[in-house]
């Protein structure tokens, strides 16, 4: 049995002329590999010789296979007019619609891990590779973590030609560029490459493509692997490349230039440059009525600021800077606080961790046992927990609402707690001063990120009156007549019609 | 390099600014003071506080008051004192009235300034107020007068511009023309 540690070392590599000895170098290979199959065939009708196929059992549609190729080797009565059998069953014989030949092992063996199958013939150093690809994948469904009110509900699927399928659907323009790339020795995973060409920068997408060419790694089984690998801004809470499940983002961020990576095997997809805007950004946006959009936007970033303060901004001012509260509005707190064991801050990152703890929970559990836990770990276990003096109920509804509001912003829940707990800690033991200290450091990190050389902050920092157009709320569509300047070679969203 | 820069700004700012982890206290361990008696008889000055009773309260009841008294030479002697008898610590922050007696007032008007100024628990939004006995506030059923409250800040005012400031605090008087619609107020209802 032949031990092959990379299969990219087969690049190049030719077979024998011989049909015995290609049949025992892939019987050798795949000597432990059950679901490998091989068939002889003796063919003696329009011309005398010797064939085999080789695929994989339960990758292969066996229609395909039975009547589209072996059904048409074996019966055909079509006459030869090639010079070579090879072009002769490749031209005249097979059914099937896509029929490539090559030489290649590695090219044979990458074919048949799709599905493909690969018909081995005696006499020619060339092989034919017939598209029988057959396997079942999931099907489209609407995405659960990015459900819309109103708009299209279909999601991606694992499989990466149904993928670029679907965003073809959208993009139905020869401008789209599907680029494809092979990351992982074992994996051999394909990625797409996508983007328009007379938008996106072309710069930018050599860069991302030898990024991912450098990538040397043994699997690619999800594009979180190629998100970390490609990002420079490794150690930041913040996400600098965007991940959507849903066609429709994919095709609207392509349309403003940017570039998406699709990958086999995962149906997140990722897109970048990513900005920070876009952390707030929903297709509710841009499928609801813009008023009623621009609402739900301003609500997202407060509850984002909401979320990362008020937990540190309720500390300070209970243990540091009473003054700033009512008389009889810190009494109640003092009193709320009579008899709980814990420091006020111990309290809080206690709380935070039980509160992130049963949000983890309740995803991971089935959905319905993951809605009793919420209510179990919400109201029963929080108001035994006041009753019992283990915590105050201020505190708790404090951490709570911070934690419900940190759920608005899906994209940035890491952000949201480690940012939560970092700025508890600095005012646990600097006040407000500390409160201030972690802000601003926050922010000069934020400054730091740039996603593939686009500063992470553009829209936000650079004020330009097209970029606000947005952020904060979205402009109505017929106020976008501009796309984003920051990665686009064509600003030019709209026309009117007297342009 | 620069992170060494960056580290040691932000440790100089920490110890520049004053703020730090022994300002840490927490709610439950401070008692919160809503109004301040001050009198003075021979050399001794007298302190009463009052204080919001959390512990004594029950729940959807209204705040009790506490009544806690101290002596000393000195107006933060006094208070101190009531400091060294209670187990938490003395939260001037939320004193929103001080009481003065009038001829402590008018015997003691720099020393009680110079208290008021100088600390910084007393917010300068704080009502003063001149009365001829403490009775009227601890007693509820004494009648009561109708007291006439300055500011700390527009006290500050009225004694830098000279004014006659024992007669306007006792209503004897009229506050400079600028002052009267702005700044006066009444802290009690009129009996």
């Amino acid at each position: 049995m032949r031990i092959l540690e990379n299969v990219n070392l087969l690049k190049g590599q030719k077979l024998s002329i011989k049909l015995d000895e290609k049949i025992e170098y892939f019987k050798n290979m795949y000597l432990k590999d059950a679901t490998f199959r091989l068939r002889r065939m003796h063919i003696e009708r329009y011309a005398k010789f010797d064939c085999a196929v080789i695929f994989f059992d339960g990758m292969i549609d066996t229609e395909k296979l039975n009547n589209g190729l072996i059904r048409s080797l074996l019966v055909s009565e079509a006459v030869n007019t090639q010079n070579s059998i090879i072009e002769y069953i490749e031209k005249q014989i097979l059914f099937n619609n896509e029929v490539s030949k090559t030489d290649d092992i590695y090219m044979m063996i990458q074919a048949i891990n799709l599905g493909d199958t690969v018909i081995l013939l005696d006499g020619t150093r060339e092989s034919l590779v017939v598209n029988t690809k057959g396997w079942r994948t999931r099907g489209i469904q609407e995405p659960d973590d990015e459900r819309i009110l109103q708009g299209p509900r279909e999601g991606f699927d694992e499989a990466i030609m149904l993928n670029a399928a679907m965003l073809r659907r959208k993009l139905a323009t020869p401008d789209l560029c599907l680029e494809r790339l092979t990351v992982g020795v074992k994996t051999q995973t394909n990625v797409f490459v996508c983007y328009l060409e007379s938008l996106a920068d072309e710069k930018l997408v050599r860069k991302v493509i030898s990024e991912i060419k450098s990538i040397n790694i043994d699997g690619i089984l999800d594009a979180n692997y190629i998100s970390e690998l490609i990002n420079k801004n490794r150690f930041s809470l913040f996400k600098t490349v965007g991940t959507t499940e849903r066609p429709d983002i994919v095709a609207a961020r392509l349309l403003e230039g940017r570039i998406a990576l699709i990958v086999d095997g995962t149906p997140v997809v990722l897109t970048l440059p990513y900005l920070f805007v876009e952390n707030f950004q929903s297709d509710d946006d841009y499928y609801l009525n813009f008023i009623y959009a621009g609402l739900g936007r301003v609500l997202r970033y407060v509850c984002y600021h909401l979320s990362v303060l008020l937990p540190a901004v309720y500390l300070a001012v209970t243990i540091f800077h009473p003054n700033l509260l009512p008389a009889y509005f810190y009494a109640s707190i003092s009193s709320a606080r009579s008899g709980v064991p814990f420091p006020s801050s111990t309290e809080c990152i206690i709380l935070i961790f039980i509160f992130e703890i049963l949000r983890e929970t309740g995803i991971r559990m089935q959905q319905s046992v993951g809605h009793a836990l919420s209510i179990v770990g919400g109201l029963v276990v929080g108001q035994a927990a006041v009753d019992a003096n283990l915590v105050s109920a201020p505190l708790l509804i404090v951490v709570a609402f911070s934690g419900i509001s940190g759920l608005i912003v899906p994209r940035l829940k890491a952000a949201v707690i480690y940012s939560k707990i970092f700025l508890v800690i600095l005012t646990s033991f600097l006040g407000v001063f500390g409160l201030f200290t972690g802000i601003t450091l926050l922010h000069v990190h934020l400054y730091s990120l740039d996603s593939f050389s686009v500063d992470y902050l553009d829209t936000i920092s650079v004020f330009s009156k097209n970029s606000l157009k947005d952020t904060i709320v979205r402009a109505p569509w017929w106020k976008m007549l501009k796309r984003p300047s920051a990665f686009t070679k064509d600003l030019i969203r709209q026309r009117r019609n007297n342009d | 390099m620069i992170k060494k820069i960056t580290v040691l700004a932000v440790l100089m700012a920490i110890i520049l600014s004053g703020c730090s982890y022994s300002d840490y206290t927490e709610p439950e361990n401070r008692t919160v003071v809503t109004a301040m008696l001050i009198k003075r008889e021979l050399a001794t000055y007298t302190v009463v506080l009052e204080a919001v009773n959390v512990e004594d309260t029950e729940k959807e009841e209204k705040y009790k008051p506490e009544y806690l008294t101290g002596w000393g030479e000195s107006l933060s002697a006094a208070v101190d004192k009531i400091q060294s008898e209670v187990s938490s610590e003395l939260s001037l922050f939320h004193c929103p009235l001080i009481i003065c007696d009038d001829i402590t007032f008018e015997r003691n008007q720099n020393e009680i300034f110079d208290y008021l100024i100088r600390n910084p628990q007393i917010s300068l939004a704080a009502y003063f107020v001149l009365a001829d006995t403490f009775d009227y506030f601890i007693d509820s059923e004494k009648e009561m007068s109708a007291f006439l409250g300055y500011e700390i800040t527009d006290m500050i005012e009225l004694k830098n511009i000279n004014s006659d400031i024992i007669n306007i605090l006792r209503g004897r008087e009229k506050p400079p023309e600028i002052m009267v619609d702005k700044n006066n107020k009444y802290i009690f209802s009129e009996n």
